[in-house]
């Protein structure tokens, strides 16, 4: 047979319907192991499923590392939508257009990392003018809606029917953080980059890339209807995670039910989420906390989140990790919200901010090594953060080299 | 027996074979068959489920695909993942059945190059045999959209395996 007949449609067809029986007619073994059946059943009877700790699950280092995801994606659509403009492209502009005069949009986002220590997210969001977002994830198990214009929200547990309601009127009025899509509205008409065209998913599409603080997104347009098939992002301060943006819908009824604040009948008050805005102190917390965790009081090894994770799983594995002695789901969720404010700092970081870390291997209360600093915005000086969780303000001449 | 052991009893082996079908691996299919049925706990904890076998499918099919997509992922670095001994045909001799395993291996990898709602799609029509209407409500599409969603992905999964297989493994 040549290339040719091997192309053709039928003998693809034909090669498709093959494979497809091959997967049905693999034997399946006996299965699944009997611990996993009882696993499941105990969770199912109120109880505590080991696979919850196992190699899946959404233990608090997962949800750690869940939690900043999500704010990495939609902090990358805001950092994509309010970038400045460059090159050109008509579809582009359309698609910017068609942001600008929707109604409603919703898609699937999908973030991971190069890191096994890193859970695939998958988030379903739905927006709805003049502000209102839902966004659904864990297979429905976990409902975030936000109220733009109200500057409120709700985070809603279905696994333990619990609700955390938010308050976002205190934030910084140049810095609204819940009105996504008033920034998504602003997409430039003109893209940096106007890409080549390609095939995706059987679709001829072209791309235009759009970069700003070494941050770069880029949408894929089809070439024959217009549409935005998808959205590919790189985040600058979390190396190696990726978000992908896809099935795109304008326009669509969305039951205004879909963004009530209310909570669930029978569900109950959840943890208090802390909305003030985040500074250098929920850093300083988050590295205190670690360090007081590691068994040898060392700082982190890096403050990348997936290196994170990776790390805490090490020490799990090595010993290293010192349990508390509080270990109440309050008390988890406290840790989990003020490591994830801790993070979260470091990655709005600007590049202009020029931070440093240099906290490998030091221990905690080493005074005299500098293991952070930064140029907080609109300061000649910088912070500098030391072993011992000191903070001194020093020019640029006496940082450490 | 309670409820949820009844739930279990009765739509595990389904999920099983799902799960090991796409994976082609026992320890992530188990771990796949424990994800699916506590996403489905969950999820009934929120909301009324009126049909746990096909809510259970479209559960273990979205998780398996995900771990297929991190598996394409990370395939510079690892690779074999599938067990090459369980491909059976109705008289399968070595070649054949080394022949499926590969064919078999080659569509888990294109599933994993499909978007998101394709790939399911896909495999729950072509694997599980859901009906459109089943498929549409579990996703949230409607019936229309499961059908151009299907055609998008046969169509790419014959570019994708007629590509990648050469002209001799592709006689058939």
């Amino acid at each position: 047979m040549n290339d040719k007949q091997n192309n053709s449609p039928q003998k693809a067809e034909q090669i498709v319907e093959k494979a497809v029986r091959a997967i049905r007619e693999v034997r399946v073994p006996q299965g699944p192991p009997g611990e996993v059946v009882e696993s499941v059943l105990t969770a199912g009877n109120g109880g505590r499923s080991e696979f919850a700790k196992g190699s899946f699950g959404m233990n608090w280092i997962m949800k750690i590392a869940a939690a900043i995801l999500i704010v990495v994606g939609i902090g990358a659509v805001i950092g994509l939508v309010t970038q400045g403009s460059g090159g050109s492209g008509v579809a582009f502009a359309a698609v910017a257009q068609q942001f600008r005069n929707a109604r409603t949009v919703t898609y699937t986002m999908i973030t991971d990392a190069d890191s096994e220590a890193i859970p695939t997210m998958r988030m379903e969001m739905s927006y709805k003018q003049p502000g209102y977002w839902r966004m659904t994830g864990g297979a429905g198990s976990v409902v975030g809606i936000t109220d733009g214009t109200q500057k409120k929200a709700i985070l809603i547990n279905h696994s333990e029917k619990q609700f955390s309601e938010m308050n976002f009127s205190n934030l910084p009025q140049d810095k609204p953080e819940i009105e996504f899509f008033e920034w998504l509205r602003t997409l430039p008409d003109r893209a940096d980059e106007v890409l080549g065209e390609k095939e995706m998913d059987g679709r001829r599409v072209q791309g235009f890339r759009v970069s700003e603080n070494g941050m770069t997104g880029t949408f894929w347009i089809d070439t024959e209807t217009g549409d935005l098939t998808r959205v590919e992002m790189e985040f600058p301060n979390a190396p190696g995670t990726h978000g992908v943006m896809t099935d795109f819908q304008f326009d669509l009824e969305l039951e205004d039910s879909l963004f009530s604040l209310t909570p669930p009948e029978g569900y109950t008050q959840g943890p208090q989420i802390d909305t003030s805005p985040i500074d250098q102190d929920d850093l300083v917390k988050f590295l205190r906390w670690w360090s007081t965790h590691n068994r040898d009081g060392l700082f982190p090894p890096s403050l990348n989140h997936a290196k994170l994770a990776e790390a805490v799983m090490e020490m799990i594995r090595t010993g290293k990790l010192v349990a508390d002695q509080e270990t109440t789901k309050d008390k988890q969720q406290r840790d989990t919200l003020q490591i994830t404010r801790g993070i979260m700092f470091v990655m709005m970081m600007k590049p202009e901010s020029d931070w440093h870390y240099a906290g490998k291997g030091v221990k905690l209360g080493d005074a005299d090594t500098a293991i952070f600093w930064y140029k907080p915005e609109g300061s000649e000086t910088y912070q500098v953060i030391y072993g011992d969780l000191s903070i001194k303000e020093l020019a640029k001449a006496d940082l450490p080299r | 027996m309670t409820d949820w052991e009844r739930i279990v009893g009765r739509h595990g082996p389904a999920v099983w074979q799902t799960a090991y079908r796409l994976l082609g691996n026992r320890e992530e299919a188990a771990d796949c068959f424990g994800e699916t049925f506590l996403a489905a706990l969950e999820f009934s904890r929120g909301q009324k489920v009126r049909n746990y076998g096909g809510l259970l499918r479209c559960l273990c099919t979205c998780r398996a695909m995900d771990r297929l997509r991190q598996r394409a992922r990370l395939s510079g670095r690892e690779e074999g993942l599938a067990d090459w001994s369980n491909v059976a045909s109705a008289n399968p001799g070595p070649v054949e059945e080394v022949q499926a395993t590969e064919l078999s291996e080659r569509l888990r990898r294109a599933l994993a190059k499909l978007p998101g709602q394709e790939a399911e799609v896909f495999c729950l029509r072509c694997l599980s045999e859901l009906s459109y209407r089943d498929i549409g409500r579990q996703l949230g599409l409607k019936t229309s959209a499961v059908g151009v969603l299907l055609h998008r992905a046969r169509s790419r999964l014959r570019e994708l395996l007629s590509g990648s297989i050469g002209s001799s493994e592709a006689e058939i």
